[in-house]
């Protein structure tokens, strides 16, 4: 007895920070520590893979991919504004949605007044952009009657209230991070400007039903709430943490009364089996998981391409189809659907919407159209990169002056 | 007048038995040779300077010379002396402007260097050249400047590549020995190069005599671990011309483009490496369009941004690791993060707390 109370006595002191010996163990190190990063393998996979499809332009890419990211500030409406914006703009940042629409409008006034336009615009990388050209020919009527509908293609695109600062082509300056206000908002979100697109492709109008079927970590549902144009917002992801993190994510930059049930919704299920509501929304928003190419290079951990990923990489095109296909049935007849991820590859991105609209008309009976966005070409190419190579939707490049990306985007019309 | 020759001719005298009249510049020693100490006066006497020109020598000589007594003799002597070594007028002026830094030469001392130099089989113009390019030389000691240059000789820097070094690095001539011997001494202990190899390297990149002796050495190591190179190669390839930014600038960007690899330990690569004397032996703009296929712009981009990383390595590497609040902030790319839900939970009642405050002041939520 006197014996074990002294052992008892003798024993160490446990200290918060001290380990019990029983929690210790050796690391192994020789047969299952993985030989190469993920971060090599993914680079590997890529190289492989986006050097075929991309031919000469994959250096480029890869080097962006590579090098630092880019970041936009998008301003939060609901807080005092004014004083980041006149921040923002002595940084010498741009908004780059409105600096679009000026310059949009500016060429539709050139075209009404039938003068032949200087053609400013100079080092892009799209080929396909011709067609939105303002140099009309003297005697091509049929050409003109083209072009001014593709005119009018852009001034239908509605600008919603977001505004987006972003530094100019070549200049790497950074955003400060998010100040609270004095009604404890943060001012900006700060994101990758190429995910924007998206949302904007959307184009939500006023009084619209919005499904955002994978939400987290929030940029996009953000984006979304602050155009004040959705008359009911759901916002879906599968995993809690991320929908907790949406939670912060909004309930630190949008007001309560915009959060209440009536107007926000944020459900925490499974995209694949959104069957519970068929045929309910205006908009729906699929951005799915995917390779996540610059943090998958970046980033070792949680990374996609670890050995024990593989199965779970490989099926994500059908895990991308799935949800789009939900995403879909859950669009009203003629309500509209954006797909989008921020991967380069083929893979997940044509093939899964062109096979989605397959299985939709083959199973469903539901038949759907892809629309055009090459417009989104013309507007953006002064803060983006685009690719001209995609048989469907839209595809942004990373490149180092312009670092955003990449963001595919396609959007889809369910007619019936 | 007779008095104050000797020390004139003194060094000229010296000269004549040293002087292997290579160049025909060298009229100094031919004439002396064949006439004596008095043709110095016949050929002086064609050549007589008018008195405007010695205004001009003194002139620039009194520009930065502390020594305001020079003799009108004595200058004239000395012009004279430069002529007979085959300088003209203009030159004579333009070399008397050439001051160092501290202190300045005296007439003798800076005829001497001269003629020191013209010894070495460099021409007027590029003797001229080496003094304008360091005008310390004028201060080192005619031995000191005979004992340095055996020295470079010594290192293999034979007739021709030595006259080379010395017009592209005429600093050269100011490093005391045994600078030039640790430097060497790097080169072979450390960075494992043959005596040869050295040579090369002096001949083709006499710079580096001058670099910090950490900055060659970890020059060398990121290009022999890092990049993968051999002494051999690394001589081939001017290496030591570039500064390290250069190198890492020029590596990484073509590493990040995905045109070069560092080979395994058996010298293999997935893919084709350039070869190294085009990677860093050529300008920006060829190194662009021929190996990297990328336009200026990204270069100045890449440039900007890396040396951005670097600067922040660094700073973590010195241990302000207190970015971590900034970086959940730019975080918007689909990473899975997966916190536990306790942590979730009291992030949201923190969060309602903000959100009571909030509906106090209902008023200002549209902005």
């Amino acid at each position: 007895m006197a014996l074990a109370l002294l052992l008892w006595l003798r024993r160490p002191r446990v200290g918060p920070l001290r380990t019990f010996r029983r929690f210790l163990y050796k690391k192994k190190w020789a047969t299952t520590l993985p030989r190469i990063p993920c971060t090599k393998l993914a680079l590997r996979n890529f190289d492989m893979n986006y050097s075929l499809q991309f031919g000469d332009r994959w250096p480029s890419i890869r080097i962006g991919l590579l090098s630092e990211q880019k970041y936009c500030a998008l301003i939060n409406n609901f807080a005092q504004t004014e004083k980041v914006i006149q921040e923002l703009e002595l940084l010498n940042a741009k908004d780059f949605i409105y600096e679009s629409r000026q310059r949009s409008l500016a060429l539709e006034l050139v075209i009404a007044a039938g003068s032949s336009p200087k053609d400013e615009r100079s080092g892009c990388l799209d080929v396909q952009d011709e067609e939105l050209r303002p140099d009309v020919p003297i005697d091509g009527d049929g050409a003109r009657a083209e072009h001014t509908q593709t005119v009018l293609l852009q001034s239908s695109f509605n600008y919603p209230r977001i505004k987006c600062y972003t530094f100019s082509k070549g200049d790497i300056s950074r955003f400060s991070p998010a100040r609270l206000d004095s009604m404890g908002r943060l001012s900006h979100y700060l994101m990758d400007a190429a995910s924007l697109l998206p949302v904007l492709a959307l184009d939500v109008q006023p009084g619209d039903e919005v499904l955002d079927l994978c939400a987290a970590p929030g940029g996009k549902t953000l984006a979304l709430l602050q155009m004040e144009r959705c008359r009911h917002l759901t916002a879906n992801d599968l995993s809690t943490s991320r929908t907790g993190r949406l939670h912060r994510v909004i309930q630190s930059y949008v007001p309560r009364e915009l959060c209440a049930p009536g107007s926000l919704r944020i459900t925490c299920c499974d995209g694949r089996d959104w069957a519970e509501e068929e045929s309910t929304y205006d908009k729906v928003l699929v951005d799915v998981p995917c390779t996540t190419d610059r943090h998958s290079l970046l980033e070792e951990e949680n990374n996609i391409f670890h050995k024990m990923r593989t199965k779970e990489r490989q099926s994500l095109p059908m895990l991308q189809l799935e949800l789009l296909i939900a995403g879909l049935l859950a669009a009203k007849p003629t309500g509209d659907v954006v797909y989008s991820t921020c991967s380069l590859s083929q893979l997940q991105n044509e093939y899964v919407v062109e096979r989605a609209v397959e299985v939709l008309a083959v199973e469903y009976g539901v038949n759907v159209r892809i629309e055009d966005l090459s417009f989104f070409r013309g507007l953006f190419q002064d803060t983006f990169y685009f690719f001209d190579g995609c048989r469907v939707g839209e595809l942004v490049l990373p490149h180092l002056t312009a670092n955003f990306g990449p963001m595919y985007f396609c959007k889809l019309r369910r007619i019936t | 007048m007779r008095l104050v020759l000797p020390y004139i001719l003194q060094p000229a005298v010296s000269l004549l038995r040293l002087c292997p009249r290579r160049h025909a510049a060298c009229k100094f020693g031919s004439t002396a040779s064949a006439e004596g100490p008095e043709g110095l006066f016949s050929v002086a006497g064609n050549v007589r300077p008018d008195w405007k020109l010695q205004d001009q020598f003194r002139l620039s000589i009194a520009k930065h010379s502390r020594q305001t007594s020079i003799k009108d003799a004595e200058l004239d002597k000395a012009a004279e002396s430069f002529h007979e070594m085959g300088f003209t007028n203009n030159q004579i002026i333009q070399l008397f402007k050439i001051q160092p830094v501290s202190s300045a030469p005296t007439l003798q001392q800076r005829l001497a260097i001269v003629s020191e130099l013209l010894l070495l089989n460099l021409s007027v113009d590029k003797t001229l050249k080496v003094l304008k390019g360091s005008p310390d030389v004028l201060k080192v000691m005619t031995k000191t400047l005979k004992d340095r240059v055996e020295h470079l000789r010594r290192l293999g820097l034979g007739e021709g590549n030595l006259q080379k070094v010395i017009s592209q690095c005429p600093t050269i001539l100011t490093l005391p020995r045994k600078s030039v011997d640790a430097t060497v001494r790097l080169l072979k202990m450390r960075c494992l190069f043959s005596a040869q190899q050295v040579t090369e390297i002096l001949f083709t990149t006499p710079n580096i005599l001058h670099e910090v002796h950490q900055d060659l050495e970890f020059k060398f190591q990121y290009a022999y671990f890092r990049m993968g190179i051999k002494q051999q190669e690394a001589v081939k390839s001017r290496l030591f011309r570039n500064t390290i930014t250069e190198i890492k600038n020029r590596h990484i960007f073509l590493e990040r483009l995905g045109k070069y690899q560092t080979p395994d330990k058996k010298g293999q690569t997935l893919i084709c490496n350039p070869k190294f004397k085009h990677v860093f032996g050529v300008s920006e703009d060829i190194f662009l369009t021929k190996i990297a296929h990328a336009s200026a712009e990204e270069y100045q981009v890449f440039k900007m941004l890396l040396a951005r990383e670097e600067a922040e390595e660094e700073d973590n590497t010195e241990g302000t690791s207190g970015d971590e609040e900034t970086a959940s902030d730019y975080e918007e790319s689909d990473e899975e993060e997966e916190d536990n839900a306790e942590g979730t939970s009291g992030d949201e009642e923190t969060d309602s707390d903000y959100d009571d405050s909030d509906d106090e002041t209902p008023e200002r939520v549209e902005p």
